[in-house]
């Protein structure tokens, strides 16, 4: 009995041994597999942004909205580099899905990178750099700026070069993009930016410069064309022409204890007349805003330095003889409360006035709050 | 033609006040390639949002998302290496 219960502990401590043992070597192996990521060369982040907005417009029902835009990073080594972003939303009572960018970019050299696959429109400064829901100051984009329908493109579906340059203590920079251009729509003589499918063979280009004189300041000019009309038809020849400028400021000045942020864009685009009908009319509209924010960061005060003071004003002219011809302009103020670098409460309020051909006005005014948080 | 005209006078206006920059900018004190990796920060990362600080992401992480922002913001190569290099030592 004694040796059977003598040979029974023996077995279990060589059995706690065996174990123990295998363990510190799985423990080992666990190491050296982290280190040899750690030390890989490959690296994957996800990152992004998500938001959720209450909407109480002045007649109708209010509203929630949300959405959730997971971000996909791949560097494969100091050259290769993969971005892409989802957008998943519940919006205007839908719910979406789509493939905000995705896009592989191979760094030539210091100053210029390739991109191609499906990127953010370089020729739109508040689309490119400040859409996000963290970034943008309030809950709403400016109409034009073609989100959801305006008169720029979002994204576009094509190859773009693009980089910087410092000249001394400035910096100029640059992007040319080549991609398959928006299409014309014959309901409304309006261009539609979606285009997954080219209808014909000559592609949309576009350039885009910046110039920083100093580092706080941008101002930009891009310009964009392409063939709209479909190809074997009367209006194969209708192209479109886009001009934008835009400008950043964003300064931290001590006297007034805070940050002053300016941002303003203006586009004008035009469409040819072919003078066939539908399209017998001159087809030239305009968009664009300006916008101040100011942060009072510098304060003593823990609440009021988290706070922001915005205000915006934006606008859409299309064609005066257009089908669907109108003027909306738009103004909103908005108070925000910052809960870290990168999230935020936004509560804005605007007023907006569409005037339709023959004068007549109608306005609009509505409450939008929203909760943003970019990791 | 409206359009035209407005769009030059726009241009000219435009192009003086590129001209007025300029010389600002060539005014504007040491090169940016001589600045440090921490004065570059601060300089380029506040442009569009918020400083995001450096102890929020590990040292692979800024890796990536520097390599992100050096396209977005169309950083130079050396000015994103000097801000990289700062944000490691920095988080
Ligand atoms: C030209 C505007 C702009 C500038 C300048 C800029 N950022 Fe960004 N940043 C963005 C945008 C836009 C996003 C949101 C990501 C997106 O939409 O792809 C972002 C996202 C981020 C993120 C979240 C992770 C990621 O990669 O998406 C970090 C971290 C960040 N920026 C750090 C920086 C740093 C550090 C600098 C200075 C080198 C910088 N940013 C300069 C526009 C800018």
């Amino acid at each position: 009995m004694k040796k059977k219960r003598f040979i029974l502990f023996v077995a279990i401590i060589i059995l706690i041994t065996f174990t123990t043992q295998n363990m510190a070597q799985e423990d080992t192996d666990l190491q050296s597999q982290i280190q040899k990521f750690q030390s890989g060369s490959h690296q994957f982040m996800v990152t992004g942004y998500a938001l959720t907005n209450f909407i109480k417009p002045q007649n109708e029902p209010s509203q929630f909205e949300t959405g959730f835009n997971p971000i996909f990073l791949y560097k494969a080594n100091d050259r290769l580099f993969f971005e892409a972003e989802i957008e998943l939303e519940i919006e205007d009572g839908e719910q979406n899905i789509t493939l905000e960018y995705a896009q592989i970019l191979y760094t030539l050299n210091d100053y210029l990178i390739f991109g191609a696959g499906k990127f953010l429109n370089p020729a739109n400064y508040f689309i490119e750099r400040l859409h996000p829901g963290w970034i943008n100051k309030l809950p709403t984009m400016p109409m034009f700026v073609g989100h959801h329908g305006g008169m720029q493109a979002a994204q576009h579906l094509g190859f773009q070069l693009r980089g910087g340059t410092p000249i001394k203590g400035s910096k100029i920079e640059y992007a040319f993009f080549m991609s398959m251009g928006p299409t014309l729509d014959l309901h409304d003589g309006f261009i539609d930016f979606k285009n997954y499918e080219d209808n014909n063979n000559n592609k949309g280009i576009g350039l885009k410069f910046g110039f920083l004189p100093i580092p706080e300041l941008t101002i930009g000019y891009a310009f964009e064309n392409a063939t709209v009309g479909e190809e074997n038809t009367q209006f194969e020849n209708v192209s479109a022409t886009t001009h934008v400028v835009d400008f950043s400021y964003a300064k931290d000045i001590s006297g007034l204890k805070g940050t002053i942020d300016l941002k303003a864009q203006v586009v004008w685009l035009n469409i040819d007349n072919p003078n066939i009908a539908p399209l017998t009319f001159d087809n030239n509209s305009n968009g664009g805003y300006a916008q101040i924010a100011f942060r009072p960061g510098n304060v003593d005060n823990d609440f009021f330095k988290n706070l922001e003071f915005v205000y915006r004003y934006d606008w859409t002219d299309k064609p005066d003889d257009a089908p669907e011809n109108e003027l909306v302009k738009r103004s909103t103020i908005g108070i925000n409360y910052w809960l870290s670098s990168s999230s935020l409460f936004k509560f804005a309020y605007e007023n907006k006035d569409t005037i339709v051909p023959g004068g007549s006005t109608t306005n609009e005014h509505r409450f939008v709050g929203q909760i943003a948080f970019g990791f | 033609m409206k359009f035209i005209k407005k769009y030059m006078v726009n241009l000219i206006l435009g192009l003086g006040f590129f001209a007025v920059l300029t010389i600002v900018g060539c005014a504007s004190t040491t090169n940016i390639v001589d600045r440090s990796g921490a004065q570059l920060w601060g300089e380029n990362c506040a442009r569009c949002h918020n400083i995001r600080p450096p102890q929020s992401l590990t040292d692979a992480q800024w890796e990536v998302a520097g390599m992100h922002m050096r396209t977005r913001a169309n950083l130079s190569g050396i000015v994103t290496r000097k801000i990289i290099d700062f944000l490691k030592t920095a988080n």
